[in-house]
Formats: C-alpha cells, sequence, structure tokens
C-alpha cells in the first residue's frame, strides 16, 4: 500500500519532463510563450537562434488556464518568458510573475508582459476599469507589440541584435501589408450592417482598428456569465437593425449564440451564424488559421463574407 | 386436523457468520395466539422477521400455510418495534391506518370510501377512532403503538406478528390490545407475538414458542410452560453459546450444515 | 411586452423548480437531501468522459454522460454501506468528494488538449448559464415537469409507503427496490437538467430549499409536495425576473436566493409551526398559566372567608402574576377590582372551581400511569378532553370522588 502511494507521488514527477522539450543543454535561447498570438511573431524574429515552446495549444482558452505542475517545470526551465499580461491570463497571473529573476541556479530568468509595455493611451478600457486584453485583433497595434518583442530580444541576447533586427523590419513590412488587406476585406460590408456580435468581448481593438461595431454576449472573460437583459437587448438590436449574421468562437460554447437565433426567431428575423471566429487562441492545423497571422485573416475573411 | 399457520423446519439464520436462530423446527397452527417468549438476543425477532420474509435463512425452509415461504403471497399484518419510525413526518393517524388497504387496492386505485370506512373501523377496534386527525407526532407512545396495530388490523390478513406490542405502554393501550387479540382469536385468525411478560403468559396465550437461540419447547401453554423449560430457557446460557461457537467452525470447515430444500 | 428568451427562461426555470420541489420533498422525506449534492457533484466526471470520448459539445451527449455518471454515484452511495462498515451518510460524502475530485482533475485535462476544446463550456457546469437557454432546453424541463406531476400523481400511496415505512412497503408486497431506483433515478434525472440552469453548486440548494420551506406550511403528505412544488415554481419565476431587470445578477443565484427568502418567510409567518406563530402561543399559554394562578389565589382565600386580596399580593406574592395577566383576568369577567383589592366574580369563581378539578384529574392520571410525556405537564384543563378519551376521564373522577369519601 505505501509502495503504491510513493510509486504514484514520484511517477508524474518521471513523465512530464520527456512531454515537451525546452532543456538548456543546447546551448540556445529558451523562450517560453503562453499563446500562439505571441510565438507567431516571435518566431518570426528570432529564426533559429532560439527554441520557443508555446504553452496553450490551439483552442485552449487564456482566460481559464490553470498551470500544471509540468508547466511549472517548463516556466523554471526557460530562459525567457513571455506572456500578454492585462490578466489575459487570469488564473496563471502570480506563477509568471515569480518567473522573473534568479533562479536558484544563479541564472537570470526574465518574465516580461508584453502588452504591458504599450502605453495606456493606445489601450481599451472597459466601463469597470479593466483593460481589454485582447490586442492581437488589431494588426497594427499588435506590429507595435512585435516591436517590443525585438526589444526584448535585443536586450537579452545582444550578440544576434544584427539578425533579430533584420527580421523584425521584414515582419514589420509584412504587418502593414497584412494590416491593409484586412482594412480592405471589412471595407466592403455595408455601414447599416457593420456589426459583429460574438459569444464574448474579445474583439474590441479589432472593433477599433477596422470600423465595426462590437458586441460580445458575455463580458471581457469567458468567466464571466451573460445576463438575460443582454442577450435580450442584443435579441432587439439584431431584429431592428436587420443584422444577418453572429459568429460563434472556437474556445466559448455556442449556446448563448443559439438563443440569440432563436429570440430573433421568435420575432420573425432569420439571424444565421455567419462562421467559426478564432479569438483567444489559434485553430487546429487543419483550419488553415493555426497563426496569428492566419488566424487574423481568416476572422476577417469570415466576417466580411458574411455581413456583406 | 388442525392446519398450520406456520411450518418451520431446521431453520438456521446468521447474520455476519454468527448464528442467530439455530436449528429451529416448529409448527403453529391456525386460531392460535402464541407467545414467542425468550430473554434478550434469543433470536426473537428474527424469528418474526424470517417468518415475514425479510431474512433469508442460512439453512432449512418455512411455510406459511402451507406455501413454501419463497412463493407464498400471503398477506401478513406486522406489527414492528416502535423504534425508527419518522414521528415527524407529514402524515396523520388515518393517513397511516389506511396504509394497510394498499395491498388490496393494488396499483393505481386511490383509496375510496370504502377504505377510509374500514381504517375507521380499525381505529375504533383499538380505542383512537377520535384521534384520526392527528399528526402522528402529537401521539403519547401507546397511541402510536395502537396506530400500527390499527394499521395491522386494516391489512385483514389472516396472520398476524407483533414484536413486544405490550412493551411500555399504559393501561388503556394495553387494555385496547388486549381486546383486539380477543377479536382476531374469534375470528380464528392467527396471531404470534413477542412477549415480554412471564405473568401474563398463561391468561391469554395458548400456544407459546420458548426460544433462546435454539427452540427450547413449543406447544400448547398447559404443557410448554412449565418451571423446568423456563430455567433451560433462561438459564445456561453459557452452554448454548459454547455449542453454537462449536457449529460456526464445523460451518466453516465444510461439515455440517445442510439442511430442508 | 416580454421578450421571447426571457419568456423561454421563465419557461424552464419555472418548470424545473417544479421538478426540484417535487423530487425535493421525497428525498427530503426520506432523510437523503445530501444525494442531491452528492449527485450533483458526480455529474462533473461524467460529463468529462462524454467530451473526451465523442469530442462533441452537444449538450445531449454531456446530459446523457451526466445523467450515468449521477446514476453510478447514486449506485456506489447505496452499495458503500451495504458491503462496508461505513455509514449512509458518509459515504455520501465521500462519493461527493471522490467523483467530483475526479471530474476536476478530467477537465484540468481537458482544458489543456486543444483543438476545439470546450473547457469553458465544462466550466460552465459548475454555475449555470440561465440566460442561455434554449427552447429545446425549456421544453425538455416542461416535459419533465409534466412526467413527474402524472408519476406523483399515479404512484401516490406506493411512494407514501416508501418515504414513511419502506419496511411495512416490502412486506405488503410492494416492490421497494423498483420504487427506490425510481425516485433515484428522477432525482438524478432533474439534477442533470437542472445543470445547465443553476449549475452544479446550486442544484442541491434548489432541491433541498422548496421542501423545506414547504414543511412548515402542512402537516399532510399531499399537501407537502404541492406546496414545495409551487413554491419550486415560483422561485424560478422571480429568480428569472429579477434577474432579467438587473444585467449584474446571473439568473441561478437569484433563484436560489428566491427560495431562501420563502424559506426565511415561511420560518417566520407559517401559522403553526412558524416561530412567531409559536411565540404567540407559547406566551399565551404562560400568559393563562397566571390567570390561572389568579383566580386560584383568589379562589383560596374566598374559601377562608377572605373576600378580596389586595393587588400588591397578586402580584409580588407566591403568585407572581404580571399585570398583563391581571388586566386580561379583569376583561375576560373573571375578577374585578375594587380600588386597590381585587375580588373574584361569580364566572372567575367557577372557572377556578373548574381549574382545579382538571389539575386533580390529571394528578390522577399521572400518578397511576407509568408513562409520563414531558409537554404534557403544563395544559390548561381544556386539553384534558382532548388527550384522554372520556371514558377514562370519568373513571378517573370516580377514582377521586372515592378517594376522598374513604380518607
Amino acid at each position: 500500500m505505501v509502495l503504491i502511494t510513493l510509486l504514484l507521488i514520484w511517477w508524474p514527477g518521471c513523465g512530464a519532463s520527456d512531454s515537451t522539450s525546452a532543456t538548456s543543454d543546447s546551448g540556445k535561447l529558451q523562450i517560453l510563450c503562453t499563446t500562439g498570438m505571441l510565438s507567431g511573431p516571435l518566431s518570426d524574429i528570432v529564426g533559429s537562434h532560439a527554441e520557443i515552446t508555446t504553452l496553450m495549444g490551439p483552442g485552449v482558452d487564456p482566460h481559464l488556464y490553470k498551470p500544471s505542475p509540468g508547466d511549472v517545470r517548463q516556466i523554471s526551465s526557460s530562459d525567457l518568458v513571455l506572456y500578454h499580461g492585462h490578466h489575459l491570463e487570469g488564473r496563471m497571473g502570480d506563477v509568471l510573475e515569480r518567473a522573473d529573476g534568479i533562479t536558484r541556479d544563479g541564472r537570470t530568468r526574465r518574465a516580461v508582459a508584453v502588452t504591458e509595455r504599450i502605453s495606456d493611451d493606445r489601450l481599451i478600457v472597459t466601463g469597470s476599469g479593466t483593460v481589454d486584453p485582447h490586442l492581437w485583433m488589431d494588426v497594427s497595434l499588435w506590429r507595435e507589440v512585435a516591436g517590443e518583442l525585438h526589444k526584448i530580444l535585443a536586450e537579452i541576447d545582444p550578440s544576434n541584435s544584427s539578425y533579430f533586427k533584420s527580421r523584425s523590419s521584414e515582419l514589420e513590412q509584412e504587418l502593414i501589408l497584412l494590416d491593409e488587406k484586412v482594412e480592405a476585406l471589412l471595407v466592403a460590408i455595408p455601414q447599416q450592417r457593420r456589426v459583429l456580435v460574438t459569444a464574448h468581448d474579445a474583439f474590441g481593438y479589432f472593433g477599433r482598428r477596422y470600423g465595426l461595431e462590437v458586441i460580445g454576449i458575455q463580458g471581457i472573460s469567458t468567466e464571466s456569465e451573460a445576463s438575460i437583459q443582454r442577450v435580450n437587448s442584443l435579441v432587439e438590436m439584431l431584429t431592428s437593425r436587420q443584422i444577418p449574421a453572429v459568429f460563434v468562437e472556437s474556445t466559448v460554447p455556442e449556446r448563448n449564440v443559439r438563443a440569440l437565433i432563436e429570440g430573433c426567431a421568435s420575432l420573425g428575423h432569420t439571424l444565421r451564424i455567419g462562421g467559426v471566429l478564432y479569438s483567444d487562441a489559434p485553430g487546429p492545423p487543419e483550419s488553415g488559421a493555426d497563426r496569428w497571422k492566419t488566424m487574423i485573416l481568416h476572422n476577417a475573411q469570415v466576417v466580411s463574407e458574411a455581413l456583406r | 386436523m388442525i392446519k398450520p399457520a406456520v411450518e418451520i423446519h431446521d431453520l438456521t439464520v446468521a447474520y455476519r457468520e454468527k448464528p442467530v436462530l439455530w436449528d429451529i423446527d416448529v409448527v403453529i397452527p391456525e386460531g392460535s395466539l402464541c407467545a414467542i417468549v425468550g430473554p434478550n438476543g434469543a433470536g426473537k425477532t428474527t424469528l418474526l422477521s424470517s417468518i415475514l420474509g425479510t431474512i433469508k435463512p442460512a439453512s432449512g425452509w418455512l411455510k406459511i400455510f402451507d406455501q413454501p415461504i419463497e412463493e407464498s403471497e400471503e398477506l401478513i399484518g406486522f406489527v414492528p418495534q416502535r423504534e425508527s419510525v419518522d414521528w415527524d413526518f407529514p402524515v396523520e393517524v388515518l393517513d397511516v391506518v389506511m396504509m394497510g388497504t394498499y395491498r388490496r387496492l393494488g396499483w393505481f386505485r386511490r383509496p375510496g370510501k370504502a377504505q377510509h370506512d374500514w381504517a375507521m373501523e380499525c381505529l375504533e377496534a383499538v380505542g383512537m377512532a377520535d384521534l384520526h386527525r392527528r399528526q402522528i407526532g402529537e401521539l403519547s407512545g401507546g397511541q402510536q403503538q395502537r396506530v400500527f396495530i390499527a394499521r395491522a388490523l386494516a391489512q385483514d390478513a389472516r396472520l398476524f406478528l407483533m414484536d413486544e406490542p405490550f412493551a411500555g405502554v399504559d393501561a388503556a393501550t394495553e387494555d385496547a390490545i388486549r381486546h383486539v387479540l380477543e377479536d382476531l382469536k374469534r375470528q380464528g385468525r392467527t396471531v404470534i407475538l413477542v412477549h415480554h411478560d412471564l405473568q401474563t403468559i398463561e391468561q391469554f396465550f395458548d400456544h407459546v414458542l420458548l426460544l433462546n437461540l435454539r427452540l427450547i419447547a413449543s406447544g400448547p401453554t398447559m404443557e410448554t410452560f412449565t418451571r423446568k423449560n423456563l430455567l433451560r430457557t433462561y438459564g445456561g446460557r453459557l452452554t448454548l453459546l459454547d455449542e453454537a461457537a462449536e457449529a460456526v467452525r464445523r460451518i466453516r470447515t465444510g461439515g455440517g450444515g445442510g439442511g430442508g430444500s | 411586452m416580454i421578450s421571447p428568451n426571457t419568456l423561454v427562461i421563465l419557461a424552464g426555470t419555472t418548470a424545473l423548480g417544479i421538478c426540484c420541489g417535487l423530487v425535493g420533498a421525497l428525498m427530503l422525506l426520506r432523510r437523503r437531501a445530501l444525494l442531491s449534492d452528492a449527485l450533483a457533484h458526480a455529474t462533473l466526471p461524467g460529463v468529462c468522459i462524454a467530451f473526451l470520448l465523442s469530442g462533441s459539445r452537444s449538450t445531449i451527449v454531456l446530459g446523457v454522460g451526466a445523467l450515468i455518471s449521477a446514476l453510478i454515484g447514486a449506485a456506489l452511495v447505496s452499495w458503500l454501506p451495504r458491503f462496508s462498515r461505513v455509514r449512509r451518510d458518509s459515504a455520501t460524502a465521500c462519493i461527493l468528494g471522490i467523483l467530483f475530485g475526479a471530474g476536476i482533475a478530467l477537465s484540468a485535462i481537458i482544458q489543456r488538449s486543444g483543438p476545439g476544446a470546450a473547457a469553458a463550456g465544462l466550466d460552465s457546469l459548475l454555475l449555470g448559464r440561465a440566460a442561455g437557454m434554449l427552447r429545446s432546453e425549456a421544453m425538455l424541463l416542461g416535459g419533465c415537469a409534466l412526467v413527474m406531476s402524472l408519476l406523483v400523481l399515479v404512484l401516490r400511496k406506493e411512494l407514501l409507503v416508501s418515504c414513511f415505512d419502506p419496511l411495512f412497503g416490502r412486506c405488503s408486497g410492494q416492490p421497494t427496490g423498483a420504487l427506490d431506483l425510481l425516485q433515484t433515478a428522477l432525482l438524478a434525472g432533474t439534477v442533470v437538467l437542472a445543470l445547465p440552469a443553476v449549475g452544479v453548486v446550486l442544484t442541491a440548494a434548489l432541491v433541498v430549499i422548496p421542501p423545506a420551506a414547504a414543511r412548515f406550511w402542512t402537516d399532510r403528505f399531499d399537501s407537502l409536495l404541492r406546496i414545495s412544488a409551487l413554491l419550486g415554481a415560483v422561485s424560478g419565476m422571480l429568480g428569472t425576473a429579477i434577474s432579467s431587470g438587473h444585467p449584474e445578477l446571473p439568473a441561478g443565484p437569484v433563484i436560489v436566493l428566491s427560495a431562501t427568502s420563502f424559506f426565511t418567510l415561511s420560518l417566520l409567518i407559517a401559522p403553526k409551526r412558524g416561530l412567531i406563530a409559536r411565540k404567540l402561543r407559547s406566551s399565551a399559554r404562560k400568559q393563562q398559566r397566571e390567570v390561572r394562578r389568579i383566580l386560584h389565589a383568589l379562589l383560596l382565600a374566598s374559601e377562608q372567608d377572605l373576600h378580596s386580596l389586595s393587588t400588591d399580593q397578586i402580584v409580588a406574592g407566591s403568585v407572581s402574576a404580571s399585570p398583563r395577566a391581571l388586566k386580561q383576568a379583569i376583561i375576560d369577567g373573571f375578577i374585578e377590582r375594587q380600588g386597590d383589592r381585587l375580588q373574584l366574580k361569580p364566572l372567575g369563581s367557577e372557572r377556578a372551581r373548574r381549574a382545579r378539578k382538571s389539575q386533580e384529574i390529571w394528578r390522577e392520571w399521572l400518578t397511576s400511569e407509568a408513562a409520563i410525556d414531558r409537554d404534557l405537564i403544563d395544559l390548561d384543563e381544556e386539553d384534558i378532553e382532548k388527550l384522554l378519551p372520556l371514558e377514562l376521564v370519568r373513571s378517573l373522577e370516580n377514582s377521586i370522588e372515592l378517594r376522598k369519601t374513604t380518607t
């Protein structure tokens, strides 16, 4: 009995360490990103000069993600930890903060809340005073974040600074083009239909940058619950303005969205689901939206087609 | 020939490997008023439960009105010891007595005037008719006992089993129960009850069963309720336990036991 | 004009309230209230496993998973005490903890596994999302409320016996096992249906509170079920109505709060069993005792040729009656005040004599009986006729007379 208990305690310790990579013996910089939205641009800048691990895979909701002991181990064996901040990784708060500093074996580990380096006047603040963390929805803003990533890398690894600099400027150009492309897609939507209704409030920056009215059924975090009043007012608004489509998100259950459709149907308005949007995480490989760039493009295409 | 109400052969009942009843062989004739007598822990309640069918024997068999107990559909009026009833249950005296009529009603039929009147008659028989709307928690101990006897009466059964109905009740209740027993005897029904008061056995009961793990003696009260038998029932307990422990050891090692079908 | 979504939610939560009220009343009577909490928590591993196996977020699939795991939990709860020395309430608490813990572990694994993972969907099971109730859910709830009401109507007597005295049920040929199973299945079904509306944590509250509140209003089985269902339904309606007017208040908790307020109200104002009623009754009784003492003192005095007593003697002395009792006695016409002295009136004298006679009969009865119930000691003389049959009262009167003549 005692033997079994000891085995059970010891075993997970063995298993976890080889389930993911990130051991420091390759000599390269070990960087851990929380989401794919960070690791996408980062890998473009860093190329093969570092090993990047992404903590949360496609479809994982960063608002609700709770770190496992395996995750904590990964964090401690990394040289640089990059996370969004502004409470996007709501349940990882102190684990990430504590990661910044001197490790037990004398290394310096940096943990940076990347979006917190963006000045406040560029951020959207909600009525209750919280900052909307979904900055990656605005390509131009995320271009600034990419710039911050470059700065951080230059500090950490000055030996490769020229490499990083050239890659970074390439990325900049790419992103300027992407921004224009997205804008072009969305400009096609007629004025009266420029309303984007989604499961939760993830598209604030998207709306601000590309000129759409954005409404989420739940609040900023998927932890909050939709209220009856919100659902009712949305049904009324969608019906009166004859908005043709609402959107489902990959990380949020569609039940609330379907409730809207039923409500509108009772009032005689046919509302349909315009498509799946990737809001808090990239999609799986087969979706074609498995990196940040493709994710944004996919969203723009889906929204544009549905509302046009 | 007197028909047997209950026939028991070679009955052994064990609880967690300890024998509670051992090798019981007895016939209780129909229409008798039979008392089961014995010290605490003698297995009296277990014997009633075996007749009722709620306890399965380790060996031996029972027949109720000539039918093996497994096949018997005979309705048996049972009055248990006044222990773990939920007195706070939202039910009135009449409701409890009406429960006795359910079996004959069958599924899906609601109790009607006939059942109501019959239940009131049974309450009259125990002297509780004017308290029929009382919630059961508001009754005294003896009154509660009478309600459960009325419920058994309402079942209109041929056979009644009662577990210490006279224990700790007031004189009025004692009177009421005595009247009920006399009525039942007059109607030719069989009543088997566990009784603790040795003084009153000879006046009431025509049959007696002396029990202490094994059957010490059974039969008409006159012949059976003798001083010698009583001594054997209540005295000499130590030897009985020794015998029982020895017998369990025998069963464990695969020998002995068996019994009827 | 009520919006269509609110209507759906109203219908659904009202039906849910009826289901919870009915099944909760049965559970309350069988003293299995904790089981509803255990089953609610036991649904979590089932939902997770259903998701892991099917990859589908459909409420039907997840609901079936929840139901199966709730039924397994129920089976374990009745199995454990039978095959071990664990008692039923400990078994219930254990199963609750074990299954819920397993569920949490599974949901953590799911949230990590990525593609299409509706970790958020599973999380919402904990607190419920009433605002997004779909028409199909409301219809299912309505159907269940109908079925349950029908069952309770048709199987009324079988359920009554099963709750009150299962041993008697077994002896009178009822399939107690099947009835037990039916009630447990109804509980499991109700719990699973309640999850999308109020969530795991609050389901138990909705099953336990309405019947507990209903118990204050009735002493009959049928009324208990009816009132419990009614309170459940009204809690659902009220909770939804309040929540739809306030965006910060989610429906689930407000429904439970409504139920709780009904409970508190019932606790206080219910006519027979409520706290206020009881307090009033006990102080009324106390006052009546004081009035009797006043009359008794005056009667004794008059038999010793003292035809009045001073007010101080009554209030302060061994009688120790309150001024309020004094006033009551005057109002009732038993005594009259003359200056600072009190005198018995004929009505009062008669009352005092009757009371004294009743006391004698009581004492006679108590001494001649072994079993004395504590709460019978301080009764008014009216009650003696209620509790003892007439012949007994007569015979006691006779024995008192007999003793008086022989001593």
